[in-house]
């Protein structure tokens, strides 16, 4: 029974190793390094409302801030386009936290990483579902290299009540 | 009895999750070695150029030139001056490609100006090549800050797919004397990697 036991164990040991060997295919690492992660929000008709839109940046990267530190660094940009019936006021993001190469400890770069969340000033005229569609425009690096900008399509569902 | 059927389970699902592991590596092993004659087909070259035979698996997400003769281009620099990799040939030469926003890039731009200034004399040249098409003004903005002491220029979308493509900044290559590529980097790499793959392309196909 004892030696069942063993024989289990060793082989399920096994079976973790073999997965982990299964090689990561190469350039699959970064496929997505910024997801959307909202889902539809509800404001009230006919005031200013906030609305919180969820990114999320792949471990191990990192995005400029939308005011990065170097002017040459491509900013965090989201666009709104408005939809009929509701007005896109303002865009909020928020600070970047200060980053540095290991090669390069004195130079701070000021960056997202992580989860982060850009705030949307919008207006509803009228109670009703408004579909708002944008582009978050990026640029992606890790600690070693940078990858090209980017721009992430997003979609925004907002209820208004 | 119970328990015995237990570990018995145990052990019919390690096995499977090793069948299923083992297929899975197999599967895509077999969709790398398909794509393979697709990427080499994608890399513009003429026969006997580097891109004809590139591997695009050999080394971390690059097509392994190494020991390829370098494709030749012509770009003018900052300055107006036209250079062609062919004529440095004789000389030991590394192909920067950079961009203006790419921060790794602006951390060891440095370290290529000082090496160019210590082995020049040796026969070293440094081409910096940008891959973010930005503006004259940009670019003198970035020479002057970092203290660039070798050719800028603009990469024209050809260069790049002839070595390899150009997935992610900064990439390196150091061609020989004869020509020949003898290490890339993608990736910002250490100061005395940098000054060792110099080395090594001075040593490369001497006169």
């Amino acid at each position: 029974m004892i030696r069942l036991r063993r024989l289990a164990l060793v082989v399920a040991l096994l079976a973790v190793a073999a997965h982990a060997q299964i090689p990561e295919p190469r350039g699959a690492r970064h496929k997505s390094d910024v997801v959307y992660l909202s889902e539809a929000v509800t404001v009230q008709s006919g005031q200013p409302s906030d609305v919180e839109l969820y990114f999320r940046v792949a471990d191990a990267l990192h995005i400029n801030s939308h005011t990065p530190s170097d002017a040459a660094q491509i900013p965090t940009t989201l666009t709104l386009a408005p939809a009929a019936g509701m007005k896109v006021e303002d865009i909020h993001y928020p600070s970047g936290t200060r980053y540095a190469f290991s090669f390069a400890p004195k130079e701070k770069l000021s960056v997202y990483t992580g989860d982060f969340v850009v705030k949307a000033r919008v207006t509803a005229a009228h109670a009703g579902s408004y579909v708002l569609t944008g582009m978050l425009r990026y640029q992606a690096c890790d600690n070693l290299l940078c990858y090209p900008p980017k721009t992430l399509p997003i979609t925004v569902i907002v209820n208004a009540r | 009895m119970k328990r015995n059927a237990a570990v018995l389970l145990v052990l019919a699902a390690a096995f499977a999750a090793i069948f299923w592991a083992g297929w899975h590596n197999f599967q895509h092993r077999r969709q790398i070695a398909a794509q393979q004659p697709m990427q080499v087909q994608l890399i513009p070259a003429t026969p006997g150029d580097a891109g004809s035979s590139a591997n695009p698996e050999a080394t971390d997400g690059m097509a392994d030139l190494r020991g390829k003769p370098a494709p030749d281009f012509t770009l003018t620099s900052l300055d107006g001056q036209k250079i062609s990799l062919a004529d440095l040939k004789g000389k030991a030469v590394l192909v920067n490609f950079w961009a203006t926003w790419c921060a790794p890039c602006k951390v060891e731009m440095p370290w290529f100006a000082e090496f160019q200034q210590k082995y020049g004399a040796q026969g070293f040249q440094v081409l910096g090549l940008a891959q973010d098409n930005p503006s004259r003004d940009e670019m003198l903005k970035v020479a002057a800050r970092v203290g660039t002491n070798y050719p800028l220029m603009l990469a024209d979308g050809n260069v790049d797919k002839a070595f390899g493509g150009i997935d992610y900044l900064p990439e390196s290559f150091y061609i020989g004397r004869d020509g020949k590529i003898v290490e890339e980097t993608s990736g910002l790499a250490g100061k005395d990697e940098v000054e060792a793959n110099i080395k090594k392309a001075l040593a490369a196909g001497g006169q």
